[in-house]
Protein backbone atom coordinates (compact mmCIF):
# COMPACT_ATOMS: atom_id res chain seq x y z
CA UNK A 1 0.00 0.00 0.00
CA UNK A 2 2.82 2.39 0.89
CA UNK A 3 4.40 1.69 -2.51
CA UNK A 4 1.12 2.36 -4.31
CA UNK A 5 0.60 5.60 -2.38
CA UNK A 6 4.14 6.76 -3.06
CA UNK A 7 3.78 5.90 -6.75
CA UNK A 8 0.46 7.74 -6.98
CA UNK A 9 1.78 10.78 -5.10
CA UNK A 10 4.89 11.18 -7.27
CA UNK A 11 2.99 10.46 -10.50
CA UNK A 12 0.33 13.08 -9.79
CA UNK A 13 3.03 15.53 -8.64
CA UNK A 14 5.00 15.05 -11.86
CA UNK A 15 1.93 15.15 -14.10
CA UNK A 16 0.83 18.43 -12.49
CA UNK A 17 4.27 19.94 -12.88
CA UNK A 18 4.14 22.66 -15.58
CA UNK A 19 7.86 22.26 -16.23
CA UNK A 20 7.27 18.66 -17.24
CA UNK A 21 4.56 19.67 -19.71
CA UNK A 22 6.58 22.51 -21.15
CA UNK A 23 9.96 20.80 -21.55
CA UNK A 24 9.02 17.14 -22.01
CA UNK A 25 5.94 17.66 -24.16
CA UNK A 26 5.32 21.13 -25.64
CA UNK A 27 8.95 21.97 -26.37
CA UNK A 28 9.33 18.58 -28.07
CA UNK A 29 6.15 19.22 -30.08
CA UNK A 30 7.77 22.42 -31.27
CA UNK A 31 10.76 20.45 -32.60
CA UNK A 32 8.47 17.87 -34.22
CA UNK A 33 6.76 20.77 -36.02
CA UNK A 34 10.13 22.13 -37.09
CA UNK A 35 11.13 18.68 -38.36
CA UNK A 36 7.95 18.29 -40.36
CA UNK A 37 7.49 21.74 -41.81
CA UNK A 38 10.85 23.53 -41.73
CA UNK A 39 13.68 21.00 -41.93
CA UNK A 40 11.55 18.65 -44.04
CA UNK A 41 10.32 21.35 -46.40
CA UNK A 42 12.80 20.35 -49.13
CA UNK A 43 11.69 16.71 -49.09
CA UNK A 44 9.46 15.87 -52.02
CA UNK A 45 8.70 13.00 -54.30
CA UNK A 46 10.03 15.02 -57.25
CA UNK A 47 13.39 15.49 -55.59
CA UNK A 48 13.50 11.77 -54.82
CA UNK A 49 12.59 10.92 -58.42
CA UNK A 50 15.54 12.95 -59.59
CA UNK A 51 17.90 11.26 -57.13
CA UNK A 52 16.57 7.79 -57.93
CA UNK A 53 16.88 8.37 -61.64
CA UNK A 54 20.64 8.62 -61.18
CA UNK A 55 20.79 4.91 -60.34
CA UNK A 56 17.67 3.58 -62.07
CA UNK A 57 16.46 4.81 -65.44
CA UNK A 58 12.97 6.34 -65.22
CA UNK A 59 12.02 4.26 -68.24
CA UNK A 60 12.72 1.02 -66.34
CA UNK A 61 9.50 -1.00 -65.96
CA UNK A 62 8.14 -0.62 -62.40
CA UNK A 63 10.05 2.64 -61.79
CA UNK A 64 6.87 4.26 -60.50
CA UNK A 65 6.35 1.42 -58.00
CA UNK A 66 9.99 1.63 -56.87
CA UNK A 67 9.62 5.40 -56.45
CA UNK A 68 6.51 4.91 -54.30
CA UNK A 69 8.28 2.30 -52.16
CA UNK A 70 11.38 4.44 -51.71
CA UNK A 71 9.27 7.50 -50.95
CA UNK A 72 7.31 5.57 -48.30
CA UNK A 73 10.55 4.40 -46.74
CA UNK A 74 12.15 7.83 -46.90
CA UNK A 75 9.13 9.34 -45.17
CA UNK A 76 9.03 6.72 -42.45
CA UNK A 77 12.82 6.90 -41.89
CA UNK A 78 12.73 10.66 -41.72
CA UNK A 79 9.77 10.55 -39.31
CA UNK A 80 11.35 7.78 -37.23
CA UNK A 81 14.60 9.75 -37.06
CA UNK A 82 12.80 12.73 -35.61
CA UNK A 83 10.80 10.59 -33.21
CA UNK A 84 13.97 8.81 -31.98
CA UNK A 85 15.66 12.13 -31.20
CA UNK A 86 12.58 13.63 -29.63
CA UNK A 87 11.99 10.53 -27.47
CA UNK A 88 15.53 10.86 -26.10
CA UNK A 89 15.26 14.58 -25.44
CA UNK A 90 11.81 14.24 -23.85
CA UNK A 91 13.19 11.62 -21.44
CA UNK A 92 16.08 13.99 -20.78
CA UNK A 93 13.66 16.74 -19.76
CA UNK A 94 11.93 14.38 -17.33
CA UNK A 95 15.35 13.39 -16.04
CA UNK A 96 16.38 16.99 -15.33
CA UNK A 97 13.29 17.47 -13.16
CA UNK A 98 13.92 14.17 -11.38
CA UNK A 99 17.35 15.31 -10.18
CA UNK A 100 15.58 17.99 -8.13
CA UNK A 101 12.83 15.64 -6.95
CA UNK A 102 15.32 13.07 -5.69
CA UNK A 103 17.55 15.68 -4.07
CA UNK A 104 14.77 17.49 -2.22
CA UNK A 105 13.22 14.18 -1.17
CA UNK A 106 16.29 12.99 0.73
CA UNK A 107 15.30 14.52 4.07
CA UNK A 108 11.56 13.72 3.91
CA UNK A 109 12.43 10.15 2.91
CA UNK A 110 14.84 9.88 5.86
CA UNK A 111 12.07 11.11 8.17
CA UNK A 112 9.22 9.08 6.67
CA UNK A 113 11.14 5.82 6.61
CA UNK A 114 11.55 6.17 10.36
CA UNK A 115 8.03 7.23 11.28
CA UNK A 116 5.82 5.72 8.59
CA UNK A 117 5.13 2.43 6.89
CA UNK A 118 7.30 3.33 3.89
CA UNK A 119 10.83 2.05 3.33
CA UNK A 120 13.55 3.68 1.19
CA UNK A 121 13.07 0.88 -1.35
CA UNK A 122 9.34 1.62 -1.62
CA UNK A 123 10.05 5.31 -2.10
CA UNK A 124 12.58 4.76 -4.85
CA UNK A 125 10.51 2.08 -6.59
CA UNK A 126 7.54 4.46 -6.39
CA UNK A 127 9.66 7.16 -8.01
CA UNK A 128 10.91 4.78 -10.74
CA UNK A 129 7.35 3.74 -11.57
CA UNK A 130 6.22 7.37 -11.54
CA UNK A 131 9.03 8.42 -13.88
CA UNK A 132 8.17 5.49 -16.19
CA UNK A 133 4.52 6.53 -16.18
CA UNK A 134 5.15 10.16 -17.03
CA UNK A 135 7.68 9.13 -19.67
CA UNK A 136 5.04 6.89 -21.23
CA UNK A 137 2.42 9.64 -21.08
CA UNK A 138 4.82 11.98 -22.88
CA UNK A 139 5.73 9.23 -25.37
CA UNK A 140 2.10 8.50 -26.21
CA UNK A 141 1.40 12.20 -26.83
CA UNK A 142 4.55 12.56 -28.90
CA UNK A 143 3.87 9.40 -30.95
CA UNK A 144 0.32 10.54 -31.69
CA UNK A 145 1.60 14.01 -32.60
CA UNK A 146 4.37 12.57 -34.78
CA UNK A 147 1.87 10.43 -36.67
CA UNK A 148 -0.51 13.36 -37.14
CA UNK A 149 2.08 15.98 -38.11
CA UNK A 150 4.19 13.86 -40.47
CA UNK A 151 1.18 12.15 -42.05
CA UNK A 152 -0.25 15.62 -42.75
CA UNK A 153 3.05 16.95 -44.04
CA UNK A 154 3.80 14.08 -46.44
CA UNK A 155 0.40 12.58 -47.28
CA UNK A 156 -2.12 15.28 -46.39
CA UNK A 157 -3.51 12.75 -43.88
CA UNK A 158 -4.52 10.42 -46.76
CA UNK A 159 -2.05 7.89 -45.40
CA UNK A 160 -0.67 7.55 -41.86
CA UNK A 161 3.04 7.30 -41.03
CA UNK A 162 2.57 4.69 -38.34
CA UNK A 163 5.30 3.14 -36.16
CA UNK A 164 6.14 -0.34 -37.38
CA UNK A 165 6.16 -1.70 -33.82
CA UNK A 166 4.26 0.46 -31.33
CA UNK A 167 4.88 -1.94 -28.44
CA UNK A 168 8.61 -1.77 -29.15
CA UNK A 169 8.47 2.03 -29.12
CA UNK A 170 6.65 2.01 -25.77
CA UNK A 171 9.01 -0.64 -24.37
CA UNK A 172 12.13 1.37 -25.20
CA UNK A 173 10.48 4.49 -23.74
CA UNK A 174 9.78 2.60 -20.52
CA UNK A 175 13.31 1.23 -20.34
CA UNK A 176 14.62 4.71 -21.15
CA UNK A 177 12.52 6.10 -18.30
CA UNK A 178 14.10 3.60 -15.88
CA UNK A 179 17.60 4.40 -17.10
CA UNK A 180 17.05 8.15 -16.86
CA UNK A 181 15.63 7.82 -13.36
CA UNK A 182 18.65 5.86 -12.16
CA UNK A 183 20.98 8.30 -13.90
CA UNK A 184 19.22 11.26 -12.23
CA UNK A 185 19.22 9.51 -8.85
CA UNK A 186 22.94 8.83 -9.11
CA UNK A 187 23.58 12.52 -9.93
CA UNK A 188 21.32 13.82 -7.14
CA UNK A 189 22.82 11.45 -4.58
CA UNK A 190 26.32 12.35 -5.76
CA UNK A 191 25.54 15.95 -4.75
CA UNK A 192 24.42 14.65 -1.35
CA UNK A 193 27.35 12.22 -0.98
CA UNK A 194 30.00 14.86 -1.64
CA UNK A 195 27.97 17.42 0.36
CA UNK A 196 28.11 20.11 -2.30
CA UNK A 197 24.50 21.34 -2.61
CA UNK A 198 25.62 24.26 -4.74
CA UNK A 199 26.40 21.76 -7.51
CA UNK A 200 22.73 20.77 -7.75
CA UNK A 201 21.82 23.21 -10.48
CA UNK A 202 24.84 22.22 -12.55
CA UNK A 203 24.15 18.52 -11.97
CA UNK A 204 20.57 18.90 -13.17
CA UNK A 205 21.99 20.00 -16.53
CA UNK A 206 24.26 16.96 -16.86
CA UNK A 207 21.51 14.77 -18.43
CA UNK A 208 20.77 17.62 -20.83
CA UNK A 209 24.41 18.19 -21.78
CA UNK A 210 25.24 14.50 -22.23
CA UNK A 211 22.01 13.64 -24.05
CA UNK A 212 22.27 16.51 -26.48
CA UNK A 213 26.04 16.09 -26.92
CA UNK A 214 26.05 12.36 -27.55
CA UNK A 215 22.62 12.32 -29.19
CA UNK A 216 23.43 15.04 -31.72
CA UNK A 217 26.86 13.55 -32.42
CA UNK A 218 25.31 10.13 -33.03
CA UNK A 219 22.67 11.74 -35.21
CA UNK A 220 24.74 13.97 -37.47
CA UNK A 221 28.39 13.66 -36.42
CA UNK A 222 29.22 10.02 -36.93
CA UNK A 223 28.60 6.47 -35.79
CA UNK A 224 30.96 4.17 -33.95
CA UNK A 225 31.57 4.00 -30.22
CA UNK A 226 29.21 6.84 -29.37
CA UNK A 227 26.27 4.65 -30.45
CA UNK A 228 27.01 2.35 -27.50
CA UNK A 229 26.15 5.06 -24.99
CA UNK A 230 22.78 4.49 -23.27
CA UNK A 231 21.50 7.79 -24.67
CA UNK A 232 22.23 6.78 -28.25
CA UNK A 233 20.91 3.26 -27.68
CA UNK A 234 17.56 4.72 -26.54
CA UNK A 235 17.45 6.93 -29.62
CA UNK A 236 18.44 4.12 -32.01
CA UNK A 237 15.97 1.62 -30.56
CA UNK A 238 13.15 4.19 -30.71
CA UNK A 239 14.12 4.80 -34.34
CA UNK A 240 14.29 1.06 -35.05
CA UNK A 241 10.84 0.33 -33.63
CA UNK A 242 9.30 3.33 -35.35
CA UNK A 243 10.74 2.51 -38.79
CA UNK A 244 11.35 -1.23 -38.70
CA UNK A 245 14.74 -0.47 -40.27
CA UNK A 246 17.83 -2.52 -39.45
CA UNK A 247 20.46 -0.72 -37.36
CA UNK A 248 24.10 -0.21 -38.29
CA UNK A 249 26.16 1.26 -35.47
CA UNK A 250 28.86 2.50 -37.84
CA UNK A 251 26.37 4.90 -39.40
CA UNK A 252 25.24 8.22 -38.04
CA UNK A 253 21.49 8.27 -37.42
CA UNK A 254 20.65 10.49 -40.38
CA UNK A 255 22.31 7.92 -42.67
CA UNK A 256 20.63 4.95 -41.02
CA UNK A 257 18.42 4.50 -44.12
CA UNK A 258 21.52 3.00 -45.76
CA UNK A 259 21.13 0.01 -43.45
CA UNK A 260 17.93 -0.94 -45.32
CA UNK A 261 19.14 -3.46 -47.94
CA UNK A 262 16.34 -2.64 -50.38
CA UNK A 263 17.04 1.11 -50.39
CA UNK A 264 20.78 0.51 -50.50
CA UNK A 265 20.30 -1.74 -53.48
CA UNK A 266 18.36 0.97 -55.34
CA UNK A 267 20.39 4.03 -54.41
CA UNK A 268 23.93 2.73 -53.77
CA UNK A 269 24.07 -0.63 -55.46
CA UNK A 270 26.98 -2.89 -54.61
CA UNK A 271 27.59 -1.45 -51.14
CA UNK A 272 27.46 -3.56 -47.97
CA UNK A 273 26.87 -2.60 -44.36
CA UNK A 274 27.28 -4.45 -41.08
CA UNK A 275 23.97 -4.36 -39.23
CA UNK A 276 23.41 -4.97 -35.52
CA UNK A 277 20.73 -7.10 -33.91
CA UNK A 278 18.48 -4.86 -31.72
CA UNK A 279 18.77 -7.56 -29.05
CA UNK A 280 22.43 -6.56 -28.66
CA UNK A 281 21.31 -2.98 -27.98
CA UNK A 282 18.72 -4.21 -25.48
CA UNK A 283 21.42 -6.18 -23.67
CA UNK A 284 23.67 -3.12 -23.64
CA UNK A 285 20.85 -0.90 -22.36
CA UNK A 286 20.08 -3.45 -19.64
CA UNK A 287 23.76 -3.44 -18.68
CA UNK A 288 23.73 0.37 -18.49
CA UNK A 289 20.59 0.23 -16.32
CA UNK A 290 22.25 -2.27 -13.99
CA UNK A 291 25.45 -0.21 -13.81
CA UNK A 292 23.56 2.94 -12.85
CA UNK A 293 21.32 1.00 -10.45
CA UNK A 294 24.50 -0.15 -8.68
CA UNK A 295 25.94 3.37 -8.72
CA UNK A 296 22.68 4.82 -7.31
CA UNK A 297 22.60 2.10 -4.65
CA UNK A 298 26.24 2.75 -3.74
CA UNK A 299 25.55 6.49 -3.52
CA UNK A 300 22.53 5.79 -1.33
CA UNK A 301 24.76 3.86 1.06
CA UNK A 302 27.71 6.26 0.94
CA UNK A 303 25.74 9.46 1.43
CA UNK A 304 25.27 10.61 4.99
CA UNK A 305 22.88 13.30 3.85
CA UNK A 306 23.19 17.01 3.33
CA UNK A 307 22.27 19.03 6.38
CA UNK A 308 18.80 20.47 6.54
CA UNK A 309 20.21 24.00 6.60
CA UNK A 310 22.06 23.43 3.35
CA UNK A 311 19.09 21.82 1.62
CA UNK A 312 16.57 24.49 2.55
CA UNK A 313 19.03 27.34 1.92
CA UNK B 1 8.65 5.64 28.07
CA UNK B 2 10.62 8.79 27.35
CA UNK B 3 12.90 10.66 25.03
CA UNK B 4 16.40 10.39 26.50
CA UNK B 5 19.11 12.63 25.18
CA UNK B 6 22.61 11.65 26.24
CA UNK B 7 25.63 13.93 25.78
CA UNK B 8 24.36 15.20 22.44
CA UNK B 9 26.46 17.28 20.08
CA UNK B 10 24.87 18.23 16.76
CA UNK B 11 25.29 20.74 14.00
CA UNK B 12 25.43 21.26 10.28
CA UNK B 13 29.11 21.21 9.51
CA UNK B 14 31.43 18.49 10.68
CA UNK B 15 33.09 19.51 13.92
CA UNK B 16 31.13 22.77 14.20
CA UNK B 17 28.43 21.88 16.68
CA UNK B 18 25.43 23.99 17.63
CA UNK B 19 24.31 21.66 20.41
CA UNK B 20 27.23 21.23 22.80
CA UNK B 21 26.57 18.36 25.18
CA UNK B 22 22.83 18.27 25.78
CA UNK B 23 21.50 15.87 28.40
CA UNK B 24 17.80 15.64 29.14
CA UNK B 25 14.95 13.21 29.66
CA UNK B 26 11.53 14.15 28.36
CA UNK B 27 8.78 12.15 30.01
CA UNK B 28 5.94 14.64 29.96
CA UNK B 29 4.87 17.77 28.13
CA UNK B 30 7.79 20.16 27.83
CA UNK B 31 8.45 23.65 26.61
CA UNK B 32 11.92 24.73 25.55
CA UNK B 33 12.47 28.48 25.81
CA UNK B 34 15.46 30.19 24.32
CA UNK B 35 16.56 33.15 22.25
CA UNK B 36 17.04 32.98 18.50
CA UNK B 37 20.00 30.85 17.48
CA UNK B 38 20.20 28.99 20.77
CA UNK B 39 19.75 25.56 19.11
CA UNK B 40 16.06 24.85 19.75
CA UNK B 41 15.21 23.87 16.18
CA UNK B 42 18.45 21.91 15.83
CA UNK B 43 17.48 19.95 18.95
CA UNK B 44 14.11 18.98 17.46
CA UNK B 45 15.71 18.07 14.11
CA UNK B 46 18.22 15.90 15.89
CA UNK B 47 15.56 14.19 18.01
CA UNK B 48 13.62 13.15 14.88
CA UNK B 49 16.86 11.95 13.28
CA UNK B 50 17.32 14.27 10.31
CA UNK B 51 20.46 16.08 11.46
CA UNK B 52 23.49 14.78 9.64
CA UNK B 53 26.34 15.65 11.92
CA UNK B 54 26.01 14.49 15.49
CA UNK B 55 27.65 12.77 18.45
CA UNK B 56 25.95 11.28 21.49
CA UNK B 57 22.74 9.30 21.67
CA UNK B 58 19.00 9.81 21.50
CA UNK B 59 16.72 7.07 22.72
CA UNK B 60 13.02 7.23 21.98
CA UNK B 61 11.16 4.74 24.17
CA UNK B 62 14.48 2.96 24.51
CA UNK B 63 15.19 2.82 20.76
CA UNK B 64 18.22 4.55 19.29
CA UNK B 65 16.83 7.13 16.86
CA UNK B 66 19.41 6.09 14.26
CA UNK B 67 18.04 2.58 14.11
CA UNK B 68 14.34 3.44 14.12
CA UNK B 69 12.56 2.28 10.96
CA UNK B 70 8.88 1.85 10.11
CA UNK B 71 7.39 3.17 13.37
CA UNK B 72 4.29 5.18 12.39
CA UNK B 73 2.74 7.01 15.31
CA UNK B 74 5.93 7.26 17.34
CA UNK B 75 6.88 10.87 16.56
CA UNK B 76 5.43 13.69 14.53
CA UNK B 77 6.77 17.17 13.94
CA UNK B 78 5.82 20.45 12.29
CA UNK B 79 9.29 20.98 10.78
CA UNK B 80 8.73 22.02 7.14
CA UNK B 81 11.75 20.11 5.82
CA UNK B 82 10.09 16.74 6.40
CA UNK B 83 7.41 17.56 3.83
CA UNK B 84 8.09 16.37 0.27
CA UNK B 85 8.11 19.38 -2.01
CA UNK B 86 5.09 19.15 -4.31
CA UNK B 87 2.86 21.29 -6.47
CA UNK B 88 -0.18 19.36 -5.31
CA UNK B 89 -2.83 21.04 -3.14
CA UNK B 90 -2.38 20.81 0.62
CA UNK B 91 -5.14 18.20 0.95
CA UNK B 92 -3.29 15.74 -1.34
CA UNK B 93 0.05 16.20 0.39
CA UNK B 94 -1.58 15.86 3.81
CA UNK B 95 -3.55 12.80 2.75
CA UNK B 96 -0.32 11.15 1.50
CA UNK B 97 1.53 11.97 4.73
CA UNK B 98 -1.23 10.96 7.09
CA UNK B 99 -1.87 7.73 5.18
CA UNK B 100 1.79 6.76 5.52
CA UNK B 101 2.08 7.83 9.15
CA UNK B 102 -1.26 6.29 10.20
CA UNK B 103 -2.66 9.71 11.05
CA UNK B 104 -6.22 11.03 10.90
CA UNK B 105 -6.90 12.90 7.68
CA UNK B 106 -10.49 13.81 8.59
CA UNK B 107 -9.26 15.36 11.81
CA UNK B 108 -6.64 17.27 9.80
CA UNK B 109 -9.30 18.65 7.46
CA UNK B 110 -11.51 19.64 10.37
CA UNK B 111 -8.65 21.31 12.22
CA UNK B 112 -7.33 23.22 9.18
CA UNK B 113 -10.85 24.41 8.41
CA UNK B 114 -11.28 25.66 11.97
CA UNK B 115 -7.83 27.20 12.44
CA UNK B 116 -7.38 28.49 8.90
CA UNK B 117 -10.12 28.05 6.34
CA UNK B 118 -11.50 25.38 4.03
CA UNK B 119 -9.79 27.08 1.07
CA UNK B 120 -6.40 26.27 2.55
CA UNK B 121 -6.96 22.61 1.66
CA UNK B 122 -7.33 23.42 -2.02
CA UNK B 123 -4.27 25.65 -2.23
CA UNK B 124 -0.69 24.63 -2.80
CA UNK B 125 1.57 24.86 0.22
CA UNK B 126 3.90 27.43 -1.36
CA UNK B 127 0.92 29.68 -2.12
CA UNK B 128 -0.03 30.03 1.55
CA UNK B 129 0.92 32.91 3.81
CA UNK B 130 3.54 32.28 6.48
CA UNK B 131 0.84 32.04 9.16
CA UNK B 132 -1.29 29.57 7.20
CA UNK B 133 1.78 27.47 6.41
CA UNK B 134 2.45 27.25 10.12
CA UNK B 135 -1.16 26.22 10.76
CA UNK B 136 -0.92 23.46 8.13
CA UNK B 137 2.35 22.14 9.59
CA UNK B 138 1.08 22.28 13.20
CA UNK B 139 -2.13 20.55 12.19
CA UNK B 140 -0.29 17.86 10.25
CA UNK B 141 1.83 17.14 13.33
CA UNK B 142 -1.19 17.06 15.65
CA UNK B 143 -3.35 14.98 13.27
CA UNK B 144 -0.67 12.29 13.12
CA UNK B 145 -1.73 11.52 16.70
CA UNK B 146 1.78 10.41 17.51
CA UNK B 147 3.07 9.46 20.95
CA UNK B 148 5.51 12.38 20.83
CA UNK B 149 4.56 15.61 19.07
CA UNK B 150 7.51 17.94 18.47
CA UNK B 151 6.49 21.48 17.59
CA UNK B 152 9.01 24.05 16.45
CA UNK B 153 7.86 27.64 17.09
CA UNK B 154 4.19 26.68 16.62
CA UNK B 155 2.94 30.24 17.25
CA UNK B 156 5.30 32.02 14.89
CA UNK B 157 3.53 34.28 12.35
CA UNK B 158 0.09 33.60 13.88
CA UNK B 159 -2.30 36.38 14.85
CA UNK B 160 -3.24 36.55 18.56
CA UNK B 161 -6.60 34.81 18.14
CA UNK B 162 -5.07 31.94 16.20
CA UNK B 163 -2.25 31.60 18.72
CA UNK B 164 -4.79 30.92 21.44
CA UNK B 165 -6.75 28.52 19.21
CA UNK B 166 -3.59 26.61 18.28
CA UNK B 167 -2.52 26.45 21.91
CA UNK B 168 -5.90 24.99 22.82
CA UNK B 169 -5.54 22.27 20.15
CA UNK B 170 -2.04 21.48 21.36
CA UNK B 171 -3.25 21.15 24.93
CA UNK B 172 -6.16 18.91 23.88
CA UNK B 173 -4.08 16.58 21.74
CA UNK B 174 -3.03 13.29 23.29
CA UNK B 175 0.62 12.31 23.48
CA UNK B 176 3.66 14.03 24.92
CA UNK B 177 4.11 17.50 23.49
CA UNK B 178 7.52 19.12 23.14
CA UNK B 179 7.26 22.76 22.11
CA UNK B 180 10.20 25.01 21.40
CA UNK B 181 9.55 28.70 21.28
CA UNK B 182 10.87 32.08 22.24
CA UNK B 183 7.34 33.20 23.14
CA UNK B 184 6.85 33.44 26.89
CA UNK B 185 3.20 34.59 26.97
CA UNK B 186 1.94 31.01 27.01
CA UNK B 187 3.78 29.82 30.09
CA UNK B 188 0.91 30.74 32.43
CA UNK B 189 -1.34 28.44 30.39
CA UNK B 190 0.96 25.49 30.92
CA UNK B 191 1.31 25.15 34.70
CA UNK B 192 2.06 21.42 34.62
CA UNK B 193 4.58 21.48 31.78
CA UNK B 194 8.32 21.20 32.27
CA UNK B 195 10.14 24.33 31.22
CA UNK B 196 13.67 24.12 29.87
CA UNK B 197 15.92 27.02 28.97
CA UNK B 198 18.17 26.63 25.97
CA UNK B 199 21.09 28.98 25.59
CA UNK B 200 24.12 28.73 23.32
CA UNK B 201 23.58 25.05 22.59
CA UNK B 202 23.09 23.91 26.17
CA UNK B 203 19.88 23.00 27.97
CA UNK B 204 18.97 23.98 31.54
CA UNK B 205 16.07 22.70 33.64
CA UNK B 206 13.49 21.45 34.02
CA UNK B 207 11.51 23.89 36.12
CA UNK B 208 7.79 24.32 36.50
CA UNK B 209 6.45 27.66 35.16
CA UNK B 210 5.66 28.86 38.69
CA UNK B 211 9.18 28.08 39.88
CA UNK B 212 10.61 30.04 36.99
CA UNK B 213 8.54 33.11 37.77
CA UNK B 214 9.68 33.02 41.39
CA UNK B 215 13.36 33.03 40.48
CA UNK B 216 15.70 35.99 40.54
CA UNK B 217 18.35 36.68 37.98
CA UNK B 218 21.86 37.83 38.69
CA UNK B 219 25.08 38.14 36.75
CA UNK B 220 27.13 37.81 39.96
CA UNK B 221 27.82 34.38 41.45
CA UNK B 222 25.08 33.18 43.79
CA UNK B 223 25.51 30.32 46.24
CA UNK B 224 22.01 28.87 46.11
CA UNK B 225 21.67 29.12 42.33
CA UNK B 226 18.96 26.89 40.91
CA UNK B 227 20.38 27.28 37.44
CA UNK B 228 23.84 28.43 36.45
CA UNK B 229 23.77 29.39 32.79
CA UNK B 230 27.12 29.42 31.02
CA UNK B 231 27.47 32.00 28.30
CA UNK B 232 30.51 32.63 26.11
CA UNK B 233 30.96 36.00 27.80
CA UNK B 234 30.25 35.02 31.38
CA UNK B 235 27.63 33.36 33.56
CA UNK B 236 24.06 34.12 34.62
CA UNK B 237 22.60 32.77 37.87
CA UNK B 238 18.96 32.05 38.58
CA UNK B 239 18.26 31.69 42.28
CA UNK B 240 15.49 32.11 44.79
CA UNK B 241 17.40 34.63 46.88
CA UNK B 242 19.55 37.06 44.95
CA UNK B 243 19.10 39.35 41.97
CA UNK B 244 16.27 40.90 40.02
CA UNK B 245 13.01 38.97 40.31
CA UNK B 246 11.91 37.68 36.94
CA UNK B 247 8.36 38.64 37.95
CA UNK B 248 9.45 42.28 38.19
CA UNK B 249 10.62 42.34 34.59
CA UNK B 250 8.15 43.90 32.18
CA UNK B 251 7.69 40.42 30.81
CA UNK B 252 9.58 37.19 30.84
CA UNK B 253 10.88 38.21 27.43
CA UNK B 254 13.36 40.37 29.32
CA UNK B 255 15.05 37.16 30.36
CA UNK B 256 16.39 36.89 26.83
CA UNK B 257 18.13 40.20 27.23
CA UNK B 258 19.87 38.72 30.26
CA UNK B 259 20.72 35.57 28.39
CA UNK B 260 22.16 37.49 25.49
CA UNK B 261 24.12 39.63 27.98
CA UNK B 262 22.45 42.91 27.24
CA UNK B 263 20.60 43.24 30.55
Amino acid sequence: MALLKTYRFYTVSLVRDPYYWFWAVFFMLFWLLMGAFVYGSSMSKDALREELSRSISPTTPGFGKILEDVWSKEVVYYTGGWYGGIALFSLTSVSMGLVYYVYYSTIPIRYLTKYSKATPLKFYVGLVLASMTVSLVAAIILIASTIALYSYRFYGLNKLVLPSNILGVLAVTTAGGVFKFLFSTALALLVVAIRKPKLLSMMSFVPFIISYGLGMYGMVGGGGLVQYSPFNIIMLLAYHYYTGSPLALDLKAVDMWKADPEIRNWLIPGSSIQTTDPLVLWLLLTAWILIFALIALAMLRIQKGVSVEEIIA
Amino acid sequence: MAIEIIDLYAGYRRGDFILRGVNMVIQGDAIILGPNGSGKTTLLRTIVGITVSKKGMILIDGLDVESIRGRPGLISTNLPEVIISSRLPVKHVASFYLDLTSGDFNYFKDLVSRLGSVEVLEKRYHELSAGLKKIVLNTLAIATRARYILLDEPFENLDPARRVAVLREILDSPGVKVVDTHATWLIKSLPEWDVYLMVEGLIYGPLKPRELEELKVSTSPVEDAVLQIKLKVGEVYLSRSTGTPLSSLESLDKLYEVLTWRY
